[in-house]
């Protein structure tokens, strides 16, 4: 069994970045399926790009980091900095290669077919150009903003995924650059009169580009280039010495409009000693530069999507399921229960903190909070029970990336309407997704705790697939009300019954869950573990999944995004089976299943099994003990098993291929729908 | 019904919030944070100002969760830490105007009643608390609290200044071996705890139960092979001996190590066991048992089944009870002091009206009964003096430092000179405890005298008012009370000079 030489991690894992980007590209096999409505496709467009731009502003500008701080060491998967910022580079250009044409070939070809148009400058009828030239004259032009570069002006501060035109003009035989950004506040399509039952446009750059002329009057329009750029997201905080999270979140926040460019796209027809200003002006390395021969930054294809709003060309319609009760408190004292987003309602959910805000006897919310959305029910509740004078308590974790200035905005006003707000600990994040209530029934108290794989957010309620867990088991509540009393500092923690939380012991539990399936396996041949996740990173889980494999323990994973394990590989993993399920709906549940000797034990969590969600976050893990959802929970993964397609398998030479196509179909997304009883198609 | 405990321990604050739940209490919430008050006051004498105002912020923290659970009653209850403090009253008085919160600083008999309670409530059918010769040991990081309990009532209480916090840093400064270091602690503990023997050396006990909130749950990590009990079980002396034998074996970083405990627990485990280990010696048993439980937990179930002990007046009785023993341990003449508290109890009983005293001043003067002559161990001379003092250095069950003194000051002035201002435990009294002490002083004076011969001749007196307003005083003896009669003169013009009443007595019996 055991191989020679030992395997290198290089050998034995998948680094990160590099599983990251094979995510990436079956969203882009998405918006490439024809079985995808086309409009679905044009959306799946926009995901990969913002995917990857966040990519770039993440995990790209971290290599960039190590590298220029000079460090040298080899990661957790085998690799020196350089050598995988070399590799990511490279796939990431392949990616964004194949991005384009899919965008510029069949793409565009498809919304032809459809009678979409998007339209060049040149490709304009006579009348299509008046209306555009008067929407440059009574628009454009008066918020759009050259600015010059000399020695008096340097070189503008541009934030991050800003698009700009780069102008060389000419005056008295004198070269003065300047740079005019693309306005960010309106749309970039412009919407062309056209005929019936067509719909054309044109990106707001090309008139831009049209009227350039007119920001230089009395100059002399010499080479000119679009480009566009992004920064390191990262928060430069020292936390435990910040006196207030908050304000030292705002500042940061602030500041990351100068921090150092990552990434810079320019235009393919820009010339080479042009791009050496440009360069040198964003403290850029030249041979990092992207050069793009079409439009640049194709996230705005969601609002095209938008703007053409054709039922016909999206998903089918239908109504998440509703779970029928009358009092969420009733409903819940009757007994335990599960919601499966987003096929079942996102209704109990804000139903119970509404409920809660509004209940006489209720006399205590608390909640974590890590992305909200924007005129939430929640929040509005929240902010109806703190005016009710119940003692209304809310973890806010501001530092969830990309959304701070959206959380410092929600959490001031939760502030003001008098909810006790808590901005989060230092040095880690609160991604546990937890609600409990406190409500005196007949002078006894009761409490009542919802549970979560995801987050309060109405809008991704809609599009992620979570599980939330209703209770009133008093076991649950005390250990959540303690999980509260912890991370708010008010003590320290105490011996927990029904909770497992990181980072203290989350991933020695799950250990511990493994070494009794190597046991089980041993005595009776019954090793299983099935397990539905987000990401699987950690090297040390992965090296533990390795030894129940070598063990004989059979190892099912759905995992959605990164996946660092290679399955099938003899005498390393050829018991354990990866599947990625990219389809419809983000894939978002956590769920985990021990076989446990055929008595199953199963687990829900707000972590993934990566290093950070077991060193740096806090987690919760929670078994589902009563019978109906629990096996409802096993059928659900039976299901998600079956799917083949929208499954990739993930083979041992690293590689995602599509499940053969000898089987009956199975969509596993669609078959929820229709499972919950709610394929009300809306015709 | 919901209540609230939040305990100032030597370590910890902890807020536990429960409520009624059939027979049982239900814990709702039970935080706890960290605060060095114990070892301000070990080390330092008080508590710094750093400390309290981290005690305020948490108490105020604490505040908010009472909140969340409309919790109406709540005691905040101080040990040790805070009873050793010199400045306990400014910690007491800080915390009062900063949260509105009282503190009651506990003393041992306070702890033994509490314990006791909630033991009688918690074992009720597992255990006849009340029918056993009982050892109580209560062990905390400031001290370890020993009450003997005889048929449920409290012979003795005593804090032994040695909790686990205490012999860490003891530890620490002893400059040894590590063997060395654990034999000298030995040593010490067990010259402390026979203390308790020596004191009572005709001490027979049923049982000894041992209280311990924060080492109980990790005795499984040293001794696999006892399985995880309820909360109340025995514990063996072979097991004390090997659990001693693994914490002494190496340090306590070792310790935390090998038998996965947390280092602070690791660190103070040692001298828990040692404790615990020498407890044995006060037994024949080869086993005792220990309670896994808080004070905070007992406190907080008094509150919701309002546990009062078995019997009405119950605190009278334990208190009668320790000075009977003292009695024993001064060797004062406790037929003559019993009597005397009779006889001091009857005339209160029928002048409280015409004295204008209320039902709980009872208990001072009749322990000062009791101890009026305890003063007579020192020597016969000034006695009363000696009383004074030794009574206002006791801690008797549940009584405060200031009652301590009023029933000082009463014993005092059993005889010779009556309060005067010169005094100076006298001078210390507020004016009300002052005027409380003259009257109740008068009538010990009296009771006193009518048992002069400590013969206890009068088997009953009766206080009759004369139309012309005297106060006649009837006792029923058949006996010569020709020396009594003496006393009676020269003792009773106290009172006399506080009602502006005439006293006169009149014998019944010998001559009708």
């Amino acid at each position: 069994m055991s191989p020679l030489a030992p395997l290198t991690s290089k050998e034995k894992f998948i680094a990160r970045d590099l599983s990251w980007l094979l995510f990436n590209e079956r969203v882009l096999e998405e918006a490439s399926d024809n079985a995808n409505p086309l409009l679905e496709r044009l959306k799946f467009l926009a995901i990969f790009t913002s995917n990857l731009d966040e990519f770039y502003m993440v995990r790209l500008a971290g290599l960039k980091r190590l590298i220029d701080s000079k460090y040298s060491h080899k990661d957790k998967f085998g690799y020196f900095p350089e050598e995988i910022f070399a590799e990511v580079r490279k796939q990431a250009d392949v990616l964004t290669r194949k991005f384009y044409e899919v965008f510029q070939g069949k793409m565009k070809k498809d919304l032809e077919k459809n009678r979409v148009f998007i339209k060049s400058y040149a490709e304009l009828t006579p009348e299509q150009e008046k209306e555009v030239r008067k929407y440059f004259e009574s628009t454009l032009f008066p918020i759009t903003t050259p600015m010059a570069v000399d020695q008096g002006h340097p070189f503008p501060v541009l934030p991050s995924k800003t698009i700009a035109f780069a102008v060389n003009v000419l005056r008295n035989d004198k070269p003065h650059l300047a740079i005019i950004p693309v306005p960010k506040n309106i749309s970039r399509f412009f919407r062309l009169p056209s005929d019936r039952g067509e719909a054309s446009f044109i990106m707001v750059e090309e008139i831009i580009r049209a009227h350039l002329k007119s920001f230089f009057r009395g100059y002399e329009l010499q080479e000119y280039t679009l480009f566009r750029l992004m920064r390191d997201s990262e928060l430069y905080l020292a936390e435990e010495f910040a006196e207030d999270l908050l304000v030292a979140i705002e500042e940061e926040v602030k500041r990351r409009t100068r921090a150092k460019v990552v990434h810079l796209e320019i235009e393919k027809s820009c010339a080479v000693e042009f791009l050496d200003v440009l360069c040198q002006g964003l403290q850029f390395p030249k041979e990092e530069v992207v050069s793009i021969g079409s439009t640049l930054d194709l996230s705005c294809l969601f609002e095209l999507a938008r703007l053409l709003d054709n039922p016909a060309l999206l998903y089918r319609e239908y109504k998440p399921a509703k779970i029928e009760y009358e009092n969420i408190f009733e409903r819940i004292s009757q007994g335990d229960f599960i919601s499966h987003l987003p096929f079942q309602s996102f209704y109990p959910t804000v139903d119970l903190i509404h409920t809660a805000a509004h209940d006489p006897n209720v006399l205590a919310i608390k909640m974590t909070l890590y992305r909200a959305n924007e005129d939430s029910a929640i929040m509005n509740a929240l902010i109806e029970a703190a005016q009710n004078k119940k003692q209304v308590t809310i973890l806010v974790e501001i530092k969830a990336r990309f959304d701070e200035e959206k959380n410092i905005r929600w959490a001031k006003e939760l502030e003001d309407a008098g909810c006790h707000v808590i901005y989060g600990m230092a040095n880690i994040k609160i991604h546990s997704k937890m609600t409990l209530i406190v409500r005196k029934e007949e002078d006894r108290i009761r409490r009542y705790v919802h549970l979560s794989t995801g987050n309060y957010n109405e809008k991704t309620a809609r599009i992620y697939t979570d599980i939330g867990y209703f209770t009133a088991n008093d076991d649950v509540a005390r250990d959540i009300s303690d999980v509260f009393n912890v991370i708010t500092g008010y003590s320290l923690p105490s011996v927990w019954k029904r909770v497992v939380s990181s980072p203290n012991d989350m991933r020695k539990y799950f250990f511990d869950m493994i070494d009794r399936e190597i046991e089980n396996q041993k005595r009776s041949q019954s090793g299983l573990i099935r397990a539905k996740l987000n990401s699987l990173e950690d090297v040390q889980m992965i090296e533990k999944l390795y030894e129940a494999s070598n063990a004989g323990v059979k190892i099912k994973l759905v995992i959605r995004g990164i996946c660092c394990l290679i399955p099938g590989v003899p005498g390393l993993s050829e018991n354990i089976e990866v599947k990625s399920i990219v389809g419809r709906f983000l894939e978002h549940t956590r769920i985990m299943i021990f076989n446990n000797n055929d008595n199953p034990r199963v687990f829900l969590s707000s972590a993934d099994w990566m290093s950070r969600n077991f060193d740096s976050r806090i987690e919760l893990l929670f078994e589902i003990y009563q019978e109906e959802s629990r096996e409802h929970i096993k059928f659900l993964m039976d299901m998600c098993w079956k799917d083949n397609l929208k499954s990739r398998l993930l083979q041992s030479d690293r590689k995602y291929i599509r499940q053969k196509d000898n089987e009956e179909k199975f969509n596993f997304q669609e078959r929820m729908i229709s499972y919950y009883g709610s394929a009300n198609s809306i015709s | 019904m919901r209540g609230a405990v939040i305990d100032v321990g030597s370590n910890s604050l902890k807020l536990v919030i429960g409520e009624k739940a059939g027979d049982e209490i239900k814990i709702l919430e039970s935080l706890k944070n960290v605060v060095p008050i114990g070892r301000n006051t070990f080390f330092r004498g008080r508590i710094a100002q750093e400390t309290i105002n981290q005690t305020i912020s948490i108490l105020e923290k604490y505040q908010e969760r009472l909140k969340e659970y409309d919790v109406s009653s709540v005691r905040v209850i101080a040990t040790t830490a805070v009873r050793e403090a010199a400045n306990r009253a400014i910690f007491a008085d800080a915390v009062l105007r900063k949260t509105g919160l009282k503190v009651e600083v506990l003393n041992v008999g306070d702890v033994v009643y509490y314990i006791d309670a909630f033991l009688t409530h918690k074992l009720k059918k597992k255990y006849p608390i009340h029918q056993k010769n009982l050892l109580i040991v209560e062990l905390g990081a400031g001290s370890v609290d020993i009450s003997v309990l005889e048929n449920g009532f409290t012979q003795m209480s005593v804090g032994i200044p040695v909790g686990t916090l205490r012999l860490k840093n003891f530890m620490n400064s002893l400059d040894g071996s590590l063997q060395e270091v654990y034999e000298a602690v030995e040593e010490y503990i067990t010259n402390e705890i026979l203390y308790v023997k020596k004191t009572m050396p005709h001490l027979k006990l049923d049982d000894i139960i041992v209280v311990d909130e924060n080492y109980c749950s990790y005795l499984n990590n040293f001794l696999p092979s006892r399985r995880r009990e309820k909360e109340f079980f025995m514990f063996s002396e072979k097991e004390s001996d090997e659990l001693l034998a693994k914490l002494t074996q190496s340090n306590p970083e070792e310790v935390a190590m090998t038998h996965k405990v947390p280092v602070e627990i690791a660190e103070t485990m040692a001298g828990y066991a040692i404790i615990v280990n020498k407890i044995f010696r006060l037994t024949k048993n080869k086993y005792i048992y220990l309670l896994e439980t808080s004070l905070s937990e007992a406190v907080l179930a008094n509150m919701i089944f309002k546990l009062e002990n078995n019997q009405e007046n119950d605190k009278t009785n334990h208190l009668i009870s320790v000075a009977q023993n003292l009695c024993g341990k001064y060797k004062l003449d406790l037929n003559h002091s019993r009597h005397v508290a009779e006889l001091a109890k009857s005339l209160f009983e029928q002048l409280q009206d015409t004295l204008g005293l209320k039902n709980e001043n009872l208990i001072y003067l009749t322990l000062a009964a009791y101890l009026h002559d305890i003063g007579m161990f020192v020597n016969n001379r000034t006695h009363h003096k000696h009383s004074e003092y030794i009574i206002s250095s006791l801690s008797l069950f549940r009584l405060t430092e200031d009652e301590m003194n009023i029933i000082a000051c009463i014993a005092r002035y059993h005889r010779k000179g009556t309060p005067a201002l010169a005094h100076f435990l006298y001078n210390t009294l507020a004016s009300d405890s002052q005027i409380l002490v003259q009257k109740l002083s008068a009538l010990l004076r009296i009771a006193n005298a009518l048992d002069r011969s400590h013969k206890q001749k009068i088997k009953k007196i009766e206080v009759v008012a004369t139309s012309k307003g005297d106060i006649n005083i009837v006792a029923q003896s058949s006996d010569n009370l020709l020396l009594e009669r003496a006393f009676f003169k020269e003792k009773k013009e106290l009172f006399e000079e506080i009602t502006g009443n005439r006293v006169t007595l009149t014998v019944k019996g010998r001559d009708s």
